[in-house]
């Protein structure tokens, strides 16, 4: 094999009588040339489709306005207009029709909603179709559509882009059930952000704090699980499961946990937490310590001077940054002459954000 | 001795001969991942909108960090389209990096800017911070004015000084598109994994612009920015969007990307010694990750945009040309260990080889290959037929590889409108063969002689 290359080679470097070679770069040459004619007839061909598909949509759409300037009126039924418009099924009609109904409110959203329910059957026939965006645009205009879960839809766990998406579309399904089901397909994706995955949570509504307050009680396995939960009760701005604090906050809790409820007692303000917040103050964790002493300083009557000394002399320059930030609101804070500020190891920011 | 002299030239031509054949199914696999990736990005692109409320609010905070030296004409329009960015928490660091022009007083004057206190956050080491202000009108923006000490000190300091988890390096004469730091940060929510996310680069020349934003594309008149126009568009669509369907991108272009800051930070931010900073820092990055076991992604973006004008004299193309590939020298040189070490996965075993072995060692075989053959005719050793043909086969290539690229842009945002422009770019392909080629190569070439030779000037 090595020989056969060899001798080829050189015969093309030596210009040998071996015409091999030539025939090679000659029909390599052609190939590549009809390639390039196929690649140039494709290019041009696309950016024709793509310049015919706005001016053909422009068109449509000019179509379609008197109708749904008119069904929005009230001066003709949806379905007569559905009936008398053209393709009425297609997707970009639907989607045509989203844009419509994204920018109102009340009845004329409503009529609005009853034309595009009209196209269901084709939607739900989209629900099974191999391709993944006709089957995601399936799933969002039948849900747009229909305000509420649609019977046909079903969550699949298996595939991460259409579960994120189905969850997005189904947050606000009135069902417990669905809402359970996404909590459970939701926790399948350990490198979510458990930001997004919170405010998922939260969209919800209150119904889930039962659940929520489960997961924190019994998935110690799984302190992801908890951080997420806890922070969904945070946004949902939930006193009554602060009760659980005493439960939560103990030593041999996971640091992310610890934080992430300190965070959610800060956000809540309530006193009767001050002494469990204290025990965290010194905690070894810089995150577990920052997420405290914010809380500390919320919750506390009055900060001392040994406070201001630990905050301001802690190892992590995060620790002093945070404390600052929240001691800017503070009215009435301890005397110190700046002689004695400075021997404080982060007394440039005490001085400049505090002081 | 002549005929040593001959059989040496004759193993070369071999080199040359395989190298060829490889380079093209290299970049022929390249295109196919990058047709598979654009195709399942335009797909989430319709699911995931970035101004989903949803995903808004939970969009990290990011901080826009902009070194600047001497950049008296266009810091301002710079700052001004930053400022807006359409994104829920964004903040901006002007670094002045020891201008010796009126950058400083242009941008204290137009942003009604006063002294003011932000706290250093991390410690890296860098020159000195003389002065650091806020503006009174866009609270939002912030100068930090500091002795000069090169591009990557300057983004050092504004790391230091960066009070968010993401922060996003810009270059000063890069227009961002409004939503693009919207649309860039998405891989950091779908994945807690993602260190760092870039997007693509495109030559501003020839589009207008008002307010510091895009408001007409067009292709420049100038015919080496039209070159440029090609090649961005092959080394992202062909390149970055391939490498990252690959997991194995090793540059984030410097002149727009977002990174995790703990990560940099703890990997020791930008390296000041090098000139290709963005690429160093990309390569430590995955170095870094896989050494300390850290599960991390590193992701290219085909959508987010920011415009930036390319070259359009001789001399200062051929100057950054050269920069690019004393920065890549270094970058490969620095990280050669991880060089087909299955331990960095994909980015040592595939990506690290290729950069050294086509980007790196390219021009230089490329253009050794152009002297054999001439040598070879001249003493009549070879037939002009056959290295007609050959050279034939190889142009066909690349122009088969740039029509491609613009196929993918068809395919995706299409951003040159007119019908014109396609056939213009088309055009650009064919030409760009003859002449525009060989000169980049003598360029690199440049590049690694005063890399040899240790001049590392960047500004």
């Amino acid at each position: 094999m090595v020989e056969f290359f060899s001798t080829f080679v050189s015969g093309f470097i030596h210009g040998s009588e071996d015409r091999v070679i030539l025939i090679i770069l000659v029909v390599l040459t052609s190939v590549f040339l009809l390639v390039i004619t196929v690649l140039f007839f494709i290019t041009v061909y696309l950016r024709i489709h793509n310049k015919t598909k706005v001016i053909r949509q422009k068109r449509l759409k000019k179509q379609w306005d008197p109708y749904l300037l008119a069904v929005m009126d009230g001066t003709l039924s949806p379905r007569k207009a559905f009936t008398r418009i053209s393709k009425r099924n297609s997707l970009t009609f639907l989607l045509y029709l989203e844009d419509y109904i994204r920018l109102l409110r009340g009845k004329e959203k409503e009529r609005l909603e009853a034309m595009g329910r009209m196209s269901s059957k084709k939607l739900e026939s989209l629900l099974h179709c191999p391709f993944r965006r006709r089957r995601y645009l399936g799933l969002h205009l039948l849900i747009l559509f229909h305000g509420r879960i649609h019977r046909k839809v079903r969550l699949d766990p298996r595939d991460m882009d259409m579960s994120l998406l189905s969850i997005r579309e189904l947050q606000n399904a009135p069902e417990v059930e669905i809402k359970k089901q996404i909590i459970q397909i939701l926790y399948k994706f350990p490198y979510l952000s458990p930001v997004y995955m919170s405010n998922i949570l939260a969209g919800m509504g209150v119904e889930i704090i039962p659940v929520l307050r489960d997961i924190i009680k019994n998935r110690k396995d799984r302190p992801f699980m908890q951080i997420v939960a806890i922070d969904a009760l945070r946004r949902m701005h939930d006193a009554d499961s602060l009760r659980m604090t005493d439960q939560v906050l103990h030593r041999d809790q996971d640091p992310g946990v610890l934080r992430t409820w300190l965070k959610y007692i800060e956000d809540q303000g309530d006193r009767q937490y001050f002494e469990a917040v204290r025990n965290f103050i010194s905690h070894p964790r810089t995150n577990v310590r920052m997420a405290a002493i914010r809380a500390y300083i919320e919750l506390s009557d009055r900060i001392g001077s040994r406070d201001i000394i630990r905050f301001f002399n802690d190892p992590s320059v995060n620790v002093a940054v945070n404390a600052a930030e929240k001691l800017r609101d503070v009215k009435q804070l301890p005397h110190f002459s700046i002689e004695e500020i400075r021997e404080y190891r982060w007394a440039d920011i005490y001085l400049r954000m505090v002081y | 001795m002549a005929e040593i002299i001959f059989d040496v030239i004759r193993v070369f031509t071999y080199v040359v001969f395989i190298y060829f054949i490889t380079l093209n199914l290299w970049y022929f696999i390249l295109n196919i991942t990058a047709y598979r990736g654009l195709k399942k990005y335009m797909l989430r692109l319709e699911m995931m909108n970035p101004h989903d409320k949803l995903l808004m609010r939970s969009a990290p905070p990011v901080t826009l960090i902009t070194p600047a030296f001497n950049e008296s004409d266009s810091c301002v329009s710079s700052v001004m389209s930053q400022l807006k960015i359409h994104y829920r928490d964004i903040r901006i660091l002007f670094i002045n990096d020891g201008s010796t022009d009126d950058t400083l007083e242009k941008m204290l004057r137009t942003f009604e800017m006063e002294p003011a206190f932000l706290p250093k956050v991390s410690f890296l080491e860098t020159q000195p911070v003389k002065a650091i202000y806020q503006s009174k009108s866009h609270p939002e923006l912030w100068l930090i004015d500091k002795v000069n000490g090169k591009k990557a000190d300057a983004l050092n300091v504004g790391i230091n000084y960066c009070q968010t988890p993401l922060f996003c390096a810009i270059d000063n004469d890069s227009m961002l598109e409004r939503d693009s730091i919207a649309r860039v940060v998405l891989p950091f929510i779908e994945d807690t994994r993602t260190i760092v996310s870039g997007g693509i680069i495109r030559i501003a020349n020839g589009c207008t612009f008002e307010d510091g934003h895009i408001t007409k594309v067009d292709l420049p008149r100038n015919l080496l920015a039209k070159f440029q126009v090609m090649e961005y568009l092959r080394a992202f669509y062909g390149g970055r969007l391939s490498w990252d369907m690959l997991d194995a991108n090793l540059i984030i272009s410097g002149a727009f990307g977002v990174f995790r800051q703990s990560v940099v930070v703890a990997a020791g931010g930008y390296q000041h010694k090098t000139i290709g900073e963005d690429m160093e820092l990309v390569v430590r990055l995955h170095k870094y990750c896989a050494d300390h076991k850290i599960p991390y992604k590193i992701r290219f973006i085909p959508d987010p945009i920011a415009w930036t004008e390319g070259p359009t004299s001789l001399k200062k193309l051929g100057k950054q040309r050269d920069r690019w590939q004393r920065g890549l020298i270094d970058s490969v040189r620095s990280h050669f260990s991880m060089l087909f070490r299955p331990k960095y996965k994909n980015a040592g075993m595939l990506a690290m080889p290729f950069y050294f072995i086509y980007e790196m060692l390219g021009p230089l075989i490329e253009m050794a290959g152009y002297l054999v053959f001439v040598f070879l005719i001249l003493i009549g050793r070879a037939t002009t037929t056959y290295i007609i043909a050959f050279l034939l086969v190889a142009v066909v290539m690349g122009i088969a590889l740039s029509i491609f690229s613009l196929i993918l842009e068809e395919l995706s945002f299409h951003r040159y409108p007119k019908f014109r422009h396609i056939l213009q770019l088309i055009g650009i392909a064919v030409i760009e063969n003859i002449g525009y080629r060989q000169l980049n190569s003598y360029w690199r070439i440049k590049g690694t002689y005063s890399y040899l030779k240790k001049n590392q000037n960047w500004y």
